[in-house]
């Protein structure tokens, strides 16, 4: 039987993570940290979006922004840091939406192309909340840190099947 | 210049498109979250021009697509994809969608080559 890992999945997301800091939202990032396996808790941070990838793969990504990155990134996208005081939330929680999805579309084009992942779910939003893991369960977490923030990226890797 | 209808259930990236497409010199006629609204939108409106959303909660960009060129066989809808999605592409442009961005959207010249590459061909 085959199978990847879940740090190798962590590592795929994480490389294209920093290509889209540094190239699309022009944010430096300072170093990358791993977090030791083991954790009984997955802590997110001021909004986190969670994606469930599966297929052959089958796999939860969580991603989890402080709350300066988060806004700067989102700034980005729409070109202006002038937000209508009621849009701010949303505008946020859909920054942090199409932040995952582009990046686990760039991290796993040759995956869905070689039918690895069939079906990549549309993320849900989660927003300063700790996540009690199932027992059993392994999670890869990176941290990359900007000067507005941490960008925490979690894989949880459920099983294994032949691929 | 064209009038737009953008279709997309994400804020940030309605905003983002609308932002590019009227710096373009576009006009927004109608902004839809989703296959209803666009469908209502585009019977409502003079629109020469739709960028669509190929994934969405619901009905999916593909089939919202579909809907408008039952309506109207000569509609202008261009997908706004994301890597991987290739085979949706595939499946939108034998729908009918006649051209595609793929996100993440960087620059007004990305969009602008797309629009005139279809306006161009339409004009031939």
């Amino acid at each position: 039987m085959t199978s990847i890992d879940g740090n190798i999945l962590l590592n795929k997301i994480t490389k294209k993570a920093k290509i889209f800091l540094t190239q699309y939202a022009k944010i430096d990032y300072d170093s990358i940290g791993t977090i030791q396996d083991g954790l009984d808790k997955l802590k997110l941070n001021y909004c986190s979006v969670i994606v469930y990838v599966h297929g052959k793969l089958n796999f939860t990504v969580f991603m989890s922004f402080e709350e300066d990155l988060l806004k700067e990134i989102s700034h980005t996208f729409i070109g202006t840091d002038e937000i209508e005081e009621s849009e701010k939330k949303d505008i946020y929680a859909s920054g942090a939406k199409e932040t995952i999805n582009t990046i686990l579309g760039l991290a796993f084009t040759d995956y869905i192309n070689q039918g690895k992942i069939s079906g990549i779910i549309p993320p849900i939003e989660l927003c300063n909340t700790t996540i009690t893991k199932l027992e059993g369960i392994t999670a890869f977490s990176k941290d990359l840190t900007t000067k507005f923030g941490k960008l925490s990226i979690k894989v949880i890797d459920y099983k294994e099947k032949d691929i | 210049m064209l009038q737009v209808l953008i279709v997309d259930d994400s804020l940030i990236m309605r905003k983002q498109i609308k932002k590019i497409l009227e710096s373009l010199g576009h006009t927004i006629m109608g902004e839809a979250k989703n296959a209803e609204e666009a469908v209502s939108m585009y019977k409502r409106f003079r629109i020469d021009l739709v960028t669509m959303d190929i994934s969405m909660p619901g009905k999916d960009g593909i089939s919202t697509s579909r809907d408008i060129i039952a309506i109207d066989p000569k509609a202008k809808i261009i997908m706004i994809t994301s890597q991987g999605q290739e085979d949706m592409v595939v499946d939108a442009i034998a729908v009918g969608a006649v051209g595609y961005i793929l996100k993440p959207i960087t620059s007004e010249e990305q969009v602008s080559k797309v629009i005139n590459k279809v306006f161009i061909k339409k004009s031939e």
